[in-house]
């Protein structure tokens, strides 16, 4: 093993994170080791097309080894333009040479989506339209992974009315990628998804949108445990958002939900339109006089049942069960459709506008 | 509920017998084979294929079994029919059909062709994803190349000029090789377009040759730029700008060894600003915080604060320091990764490096900063050593290494590149702290309208766990950060008078109660070097000009009523140029960013601010008029991480004191439903400002002023060149193919590009008549 930084004992901790990450047993962790510590690091061309960086910075916080590690020993960098060195006709021919030398074999990352609108005028790197380079870059690779909703769906670029024509790399070249989506994405499921490739030589099994099952397949909801209310009420797309955002947290730290503001659903095709507005009409009104005080949802016990069901309901149900705790969440999740209009909520909130069977979140 | 959006199958009754090809190219006296599987599980335990010949030439017939049996486990795994061609004494190729049957199983047929030995090859055909590419005058095509079948021997596809517009060449890819192992991976093939004075959309065929395959043609069009295009002899053009966040392009002329004109170039544009168009007003945060991943808090809250001015809205205490806290912590993360990251390596070799004493080099170590961590300087030379060796060099590769203005002594360049990998480490640490408060970083969710959502956050311990982070950070910066810097200082004073500008604008920052002008960081405008005669910020003497830039119109415009149409000319340095517009205040351009904002409170005598100039010109043997240049530039950055270091030590006392003694407001509600409102803000790199108009709840219009434009803007309608344009001029240049020395002045000014690039207009729905001409 190489001359490292960090010790071996975190560089395990964090071959163990990846195994969970993807799903694969303790046993696989040796494997991991000796995948991510083979000399012969794949190369990889990383692409910026209309992009804000904020994948590439995301990137740059992997932790476990920190990125100083996967950047040295882990692959071989060979094009990217917010870390390199090297500018202008250098990094372009460092990009060509690359593409020259492992056509077939290299990685191709790509950050952000292609303007594809007047011939992709809109945006040139080195007097070429990204279009053209992703044309002559990409077909090459031997995977292709769309990093960011932009690069999988166009994402922001591509919002209504999409003046540059942006589009996500499948769409404006006809490739097949790899999409691991967020806004941005989780660094944890790019790294997985390499090492995934380190060690058997395939990437992680998709969904039919290229996403990773690993990361994509289940939604935000279903593993959010976070200590406050459920934000369903506050627009929050969790139950439709496939990520695992929830269980792997941003920066070892927090999330989104976490900091008491609801999923967007970064990760999903087109959200910028589907889910806009992301501040509905109740927003306000229950984040200024519901949240400061009241009990979250699945905390309550009478009082969120009486002015539907009447009575002692509640006490009723929950005497018959062996685990109260468990029958509570069991009855909130069971209650968030019907949650899910403004009538219900108006039957404790009558500062509710409307108080009609609208779904508040379409 | 809503499906997952998979679907099963109905199962098929019969299972179908699938091969691994459709015909088979058998060698004359030679064996070839194919695969064979089920479709489905079959019905029956065992399902049986019989191989038969059915029509065709009779000297091909199957080797070995003509039977395969599947069972109910393997039936989708392959097996294997080998055919063999005899020896004939015909030069035909001969075809034979065999027929792969069974019971309940649907049929499947392969032919078979035996390849003559007097034949030449095998047929392919040369496939290219385009059959015509539009060629931009001056710039490049590329369509790809590929083969439709293994062509069994190596085979050169030539790209020949056949007819048409002579302009119009190959640029790369002339040849391309295929055989065995890549006839169906795509080759480019690049085409470029000469710029020539005419201005119409000239044509050319290109003939794709292979010795046995049909010749393919591809049209090339031209698109005319319109007139003289490119660039002239004599300049230097470094596109793409690499460690900056964008796509940028400069151009300078150079003279006498000098520079004397520099353009500076825009190249993405992605109409942010027209996507904002009709939209709900409080969306406008969250979407505009995409314009930029690096300083990815400033614009969030700069629109907040813009709605906030329209619908007069104050905030509760707590909610002004949770923004000033996330808003430092961007500063901190941002300025350490700009200096080791960005900008650093153009002053530092990596390369001599290896040739450091590393016992030298930890003396040095203790000398420079005897607070800072003990590293193993001789594991990361091994480790320097160890990339090196494996020839890859990664990020590093085929940089400006060894060249003569790199000035540092070889223990001095691996003690910061030592740095280089250990802000790596410290920059994780920063960034958490944005993340307690705001989720996650980059794009922080927390700033809302009226406040800040992370109440539940603000708990004893989690801000214990900030202050954690945020000391090892300002230690860091004192114990490493500003210690390194001095040794560039000291090693490279000439700077001290290289790529400076005299007209400085801060918007000013960190709000320091609800009172408007109460600010930690001061506001205010310096003119021609004037430093202590800091004049106030007029809003209204701002304007953007468009008259060089992409846009359709020539006149310049304020913010609040700017309106711009994306016109696309082709780059024309004597018109226009940029997708950047052009800031000006009162016709002035002004560098906004640390070296301004630091000028300001300098000259306004904030005792902060005087006390960290005075200590660092006195550490250095600088003066204060040495400060207006690249030198000064970057270690003005440094100056202000350390300041906003200790402004974050009070706002997080603050904030526990208020939430000890019992208040924990964070949100205020508000009335928005028409208005217009401006938000600014002191961004890491610089003035930034939002202007919004809305009206009904939906977005009319919306313009933002950036840093990078106020900095690396193009001229305005007068022909003054922007701050970096200017900054840039008498810069010395050895070596024109090499050119360092532009890179120090362009990274010193820390150019954010994605934030630069965007129009105006948000009219609904418009739909823009883009011309190419």
């Amino acid at each position: 093993m190489k001359q490292r930084l960090i010790d071996r004992r975190s560089f395990l901790k964090y071959c163990g994170t990846i195994a969970a990450t993807l799903g694969l047993s303790s046993t696989m962790v040796p494997r991991i080791v000796k995948a991510l510590t083979t000399d012969a690091r794949p190369p990889v061309i990383w692409l910026h097309f209309a992009e804000c960086t904020g994948c590439s910075e995301a990137f740059l916080r992997a932790t476990d080894p920190g990125v100083a590690d996967i950047l040295l020993d882990v692959l071989n960098v060979t094009y990217h333009e917010t870390i390199q060195v090297a500018c202008g006709q250098k990094a372009e021919y460092n990009r060509d040479q690359a593409v020259a030398d492992h056509a077939g074999e290299f990685i191709c990352i790509v950050e952000g989506a292609i303007p594809t609108a007047d011939n992709g005028i809109y945006g040139m790197i080195g007097g070429r339209t990204m279009l053209d380079i992703a044309r002559a870059v990409i077909p090459q690779a031997r995977h292709t992974i769309a990093l960011g909703t932009c690069a999988a769906y166009g994402g922001l670029p591509a919002a209504q009315p999409n003046p540059t024509g942006a589009k996500g790399v499948k769409d404006a070249i006809g490739v097949d990628t790899i999409n691991i989506t967020g806004c941005p994405p989780h660094p944890m499921n790019l790294v997985a998804c390499i090492t995934s490739y380190l060690l058997n030589g395939r990437m992680p099994s998709l969904r039919p949108d290229g996403r990773p099952e690993f990361c994509h397949g289940s939604t935000v909801h279903a593993a959010c445990t976070v200590p406050h209310g459920c934000m369903q009420g506050y627009n929050c797309k969790g139950p439709r958002t496939y990520n695992n955002c929830a269980s792997l947290h941003y920066n070892q730290e927090s999330w989104c939900v976490q900091a008491e503001h609801q999923c967007i659903g970064c990760s999903e095709p087109n959200f910028w339109d589907l889910n806009q507005p992301f501040y509905n009409p109740m927003w306000m009104s229950m984040f200024a006089t519901y949240r400061a005080t009241a009990t979250p949802h699945e905390e309550q016990t009478t009082a969120s049942c009486t002015p539907c069901h009447g009575g002692d309901i509640f006490e009723k149900e929950e005497a018959r069960q062996s685990n109260p705790r468990k029958f509570q969440l069991a009855m909130h999740r069971e209650h968030e459709i019907s949650l899910m209009t403004n009538r219900s909520c108006a039957s404790c909130h009558p500062e509710a506008p409307g108080a009609t069977n609208e779904r508040i979140d379409d | 509920m809503k499906g997952n959006g998979y679907t099963m199958a109905s199962k098929p009754s019969i299972t179908g017998i699938v091969t691994s090809v459709a015909t088979l190219q058998v060698p004359e006296g030679g064996q070839a084979s194919f695969n064979v599987k089920l479709a489905t599980r079959p019905i029956a335990q065992f399902a049986k294929v019989d191989i038969s010949p059915v029509s065709g030439d009779q000297d091909i017939a199957v080797t070995g079994a003509t039977q395969l049996t599947f069972t109910r486990t393997n039936y989708n795994q392959w097996q294997t029919v080998t055919l063999t061609a005899a020896k004939d004494a015909d030069t035909l190729c001969g075809q034979a059909v065999f027929r792969l049957s069974g019971n309940k199983l649907q049929e499947a047929t392969v032919t078979a062709v035996e390849i003559d030995r007097d034949q030449p090859a095998p047929a392919f055909e040369i496939l290219t994803d385009f059959s015509a590419v539009t060629v931009a005058e001056g710039a490049t095509g590329v369509f790809n190349v590929k083969l439709s079948a293994d062509p069994a021997r190596t085979v050169a596809v030539t790209v020949g000029f056949r007819d048409g517009d002579a302009d119009i060449s190959v640029a790369s890819g002339a040849t391309r090789y295929f055989d065995s192992t890549n006839w169906e991976i795509y080759q480019p093939v690049t085409l470029q377009a000469a710029a020539d004075q005419d201005t119409t959309n000239g044509q050319a065929t290109f003939a794709l040759a292979a010795e046995g395959a049909t010749t393919v043609l591809v049209t090339a069009i031209e698109q005319d730029a319109g007139g003289e295009g490119g660039s002239k002899p004599g300049r230097v053009v470094i596109d793409p700008v690499s460690r900056i966040e964008g796509h940028l392009r400069v151009e300078v002329a150079i003279s006498g060894g000098k520079i004397t004109h520099a353009w500076t170039t825009a190249t993405l544009f992605r109409g942010i600003e027209t996507i904002l168009g009709g939209r709900d007003p409080r969306d406008a945060p969250i979407i505009t915080q995409r314009l930029c991943g690096v300083c990815t808090y400033v614009h969030q809250l700069c629109s907040v604060r813009a709605i906030e001015d329209a619908s007069g809205t104050i905030v509760p205490d707590n909610a002004r320091l949770v923004r000033n806290l996330t808003l430092g912590a961007q500063f901190m993360h941002d300025h350490i990764v700009h200096f080791f990251h960005l900008h650093g390596l153009d002053w530092v070799d990596i390369t001599s490096a290896l040739r450091a004493d590393p016992a030298a080099t930890a003396r040095l170590a203790a000398s420079v900063s005897p607070e800072a961590d003990a590293i193993d300087f001789s594991a990361v030379q091994q480790r320097l050593q160890g990339l090196v060796n494996t020839g890859n060099l990664g990020p590093f590769a085929n940089a400006y290494w060894g060249h003569a203005e790199y000035r540092l002594a070889p223990e001095e360049n691996l003690l910061v590149t030592a740095h280089y990998l250990t802000a790596l480490e410290l920059q994780v640490t920063a960034a958490k702290m944005m993340a307690i408060l705001g989720g996650k970083n980059p794009h922080p969710q927390s700033t809302i309208v009226g406040g800040v959502t992370c109440g539940g956050e603000l708990t004893p311990d989690r801000l214990h766990t900030f202050r954690d982070h945020l000391e090892r950070t300002r230690r860091y910066v004192a114990n490493v950060y500003l210690p390194d810097l001095r040794v560039i200082a000291e090693r490279y004073p000439d700077w001290k008078s290289v790529g400076g500008f005299n007209n400085f604008l801060a918007v000013g920052e960190f709000p320091q109660s609800a009172a408007p002008d109460d600010l930690f960081m001061p506001r205010g405008v310096i003119l021609n070097g004037d430093i202590f005669n800091v004049q106030p910020l007029d809003e209204s003497a701002i304007t953007e000009h468009v008259a060089r830039s992409w846009y359709t119109g020539t006149t310049d415009r304020h913010p609040l009523v700017g309106e711009t149409q994306p016109a696309y000319t082709g780059l024309d340095l004597d018109d226009r140029y940029s997708w950047f517009k052009a800031p000006r205040y009162d016709g002035a351009a002004m560098e906004v960013g640390p070296l301004a904002r630091v000028l300001v409170g300098y000259g306004l005598g904030k005792p902060e601010f005087v006390r960290a100039v005075h200590d660092f010109l006195i550490e250095t043997g600088l003066s204060e008029t040495d400060l207006a240049s690249t030198l000064g530039r970057t270690a003005a950055r440094a100056i202000e991480t350390a300041i906003i270091g200790d402004g974050m030590v009070q706002w997080l006392a603050q904030l526990e004191s208020n939430l000890a003694g019992g208040d924990k407001e964070i949100f205020t509600a508000y009335n928005m439903a028409s208005g217009t409102g401006r938000g600014l803000l002191e961004a890491p790199r610089g003035a930034l400002g939002h202007w919004i108009d809305f009206e009904n709840s939906a977005i009319r219009r919306y313009q933002m002023v950036v840093p990078t434009t106020w900095n690396l803007g193009p001229r305005c309608a007068a022909g003054t060149p922007g701050a970096l344009e200017q900054a840039l001029v008498g810069v010395p240049v050895a070596d024109p193919d090499n050119p360092l020395e532009i890179l120090r002045v362009i990274h010193s000014f820390d150019p954010c590009v994605a934030c630069g690039v965007h129009v105006i207009d948000t009219d609904n729905n418009r739909t823009f008549d883009i011309k190419v001409v």
